[in-house]
């Protein structure tokens, strides 16, 4: 049996003794995407920050997350710093303030992939012009002058991607990566993810409060509410048959119309 | 008949260039009627200029070219008194709910905000009066003295509709008002939004690019294609139809509804 990618035993998270995150487990293999579903406030992000040991110093976590067989809780700043990018990436919700807004997209990409891989300036160009492409955007080598602000929130996603996805990471969280976008580039953010999956077996946890991009892309989901896990189950039986009144309650929420949908 | 008439509209926002400042044109050849009591949808992908073109339907950014005539009065040339009736008429609620709200302000004093510039309620009957209002909303007297911060996105956008209402306005421009909510709170915001229309006999522009929120809500669909009006549905059955004939360009961005009906991975 092959380890999985990542592997996360009975994670908790409390603040002073209050918990927000009650035990959960997760795990996912190498080409999987596990979606992860809830509405706002239901300890989704939370999760997402616990497995990359982001969390705020004045939450206390529980439990065990192990990326590739290794333990990341027990892990040093300085080993965990070179495991993300390199092994673990995230793709955050707003590509607005997801990049500083000082430097130009090259700069911040350049210092990305020399922070982690011994390579020259000029090769670090050349990879970055590559997963720009990879990504479909247009003249990589002028987008790279360009600063954060002057690209349209799409643009911008898909930089991010690229960001994510230039250093062949094991697992790339994906925390929302559609909800600030228009439909037509909601479409092209999931088929550039689902590209990644395809060409490098990429695991991806999905965080989405959106049904319709967990049933475009995941295989297994996880329903969250309140910090609670209520439901885990493979992504067509929770959309045939949801067990727990609140994925219920979610799927009949969903805006559906009928007479749009029949015949896609 | 038309409460709000747009007569070959242009317009153009300035790029800066090296030693000309060049024209970037956002829309062009618009001429669209709001009919009363109508949703009035305009369905297009960002940078197609339904902003740009909610904007000056609002009085707030005047065409390069072209008239708008609102309740029978030129919106650019009105002024003084008129203008300010107008005005009254008019209202907005944008899509970011948190930045449209002062947040030094309490539920109490924002919405109270459009009666004081009116003068429309006497201050006795003030409170009651914004009490009723966020009644209508789903919320109730307990959040007349919280803050922005303290109410969620969805409830921060009930807070916005009401704002809108309290002048008892003709017409409501509503610029993305749930693509920030949560799939919930987006189905109850559009069940709001259709409960008022009827109660208060509205008139709405409904901006998006959510064409699910389009078919629930419209009565009339017209679609914004790079500054263009390119279609234009006066039912929201034809609008569907529409999208069964050939490769609808909107229609193949929509996602599947199911796993079984997926359009960009299969199944393991």
């Amino acid at each position: 049996m092959t380890i999985p990618v990542l592997e996360v035993q009975q994670l908790a998270v409390e603040v002073a003794g209050q918990p927000l995150l009650y035990p959960l487990d997760l795990s996912i293999e190498a080409g999987e995407v596990v979606g992860l579903v809830g509405e706002s406030g239901s300890g989704k992000t939370m999760t997402s920050l616990a497995i990359f040991q982001l969390l705020d110093a004045s939450l206390t976590q529980h439990g065990s997350i192990r990326l590739n067989g290794e333990e990341l809780t027990t892990m040093s700043d300085k080993a965990l710093r070179q495991r993300r990018g390199n092994e673990l990436a995230m793709i955050m919700q707003n590509p607005m303030t997801a990049f500083s807004p000082l430097y130009t997209i090259g700069y911040q990409f350049i210092e990305l992939i020399r922070q982690h891989s011994a390579c020259t300036k000029k090769q670090a160009t050349q990879r970055a012009c590559a997963a720009l492409a990879d990504v479909q955007l247009q003249a990589p080598e002028k987008l790279l002058t360009l600063y954060p602000f002057e690209l349209s929130g799409g643009m911008l996603q898909r930089v991010m991607i690229a960001f994510a996805a230039v250093l062949r990471p094991k697992l790339i969280i994906a925390d929302e990566p559609t909800t600030a976008l228009d439909l037509y580039n909601q479409k092209e953010v999931l088929k550039h993810l689902e590209h990644i999956r395809v060409t490098h077996q990429t695991a991806i946890l999905l965080i989405s409060h959106d049904l319709s991009v967990i049933a475009e892309m995941a295989d297994r989901v996880l329903v969250m509410e309140k910090g609670h896990v209520v439901e885990a189950t493979d992504v067509v039986s929770l959309f045939q048959a949801p067990q727990h009144p609140y994925t219920q309650h979610l799927i009949k929420a969903r805006l559906t119309v009928p007479a749009l949908e029949e015949g896609l | 008949m038309a409460i709000l008439t747009l007569t070959d509209i242009a317009h153009s926002y300035q790029k800066k260039g090296l030693f000309q400042p060049k024209q970037a044109p956002v829309l062009e050849h618009i001429s669209l009627n709001i009919p009363v009591g109508q949703c009035f949808t305009l369905l297009g992908v960002s940078g197609a200029g339904k902003s740009t073109l909610g904007n000056i339907m609002l009085g707030i950014e005047r065409p390069t070219r072209g008239t708008v005539t609102f309740l029978g009065q030129n919106l650019y040339e009105a002024k003084g008194a008129t203008l300010k009736q107008l005005r009254r008429e008019l209202q907005v609620v944008f899509q970011d709910s948190l930045s449209a709200v002062d947040p030094r302000m309490t539920a109490e004093q924002i919405i109270a905000e459009p009666l004081d510039n009116y003068q429309m309620v006497a201050q006795a009957d003030k409170r009651a009066y914004i009490t009723e209002l966020l009644e209508q909303v789903g919320l109730s007297a307990d959040d007349l003295t919280k803050y922005p911060r303290q109410f969620s996105g969805g409830q921060l956008q009930r807070i916005n509709i009401a704002r809108a209402l309290a002048l008892k306005p003709k017409l409501i421009v509503l610029d993305e008002p749930i693509s920030s909510l949560d799939m919930v709170n987006q189905r109850l915001i559009i069940d709001l939004l259709q409960r008022l229309k009827e109660d208060f006999q509205l008139t709405y522009v409904f901006i998006t690019h959510d064409i699910k929120a389009a078919c629930l809500l419209s009565d009339h669909i017209a679609i914004l294609e790079a500054g263009t009006i390119t279609e234009q549905y006066t039912t929201v059955a034809d609008f569907i139809a529409s999208t069964k004939s050939a490769a609808h360009h909107l229609k193949t961005s929509l996602l599947a509804e199911h796993p079984m009906k997926r359009t960009i991975r299969s199944l393991p």
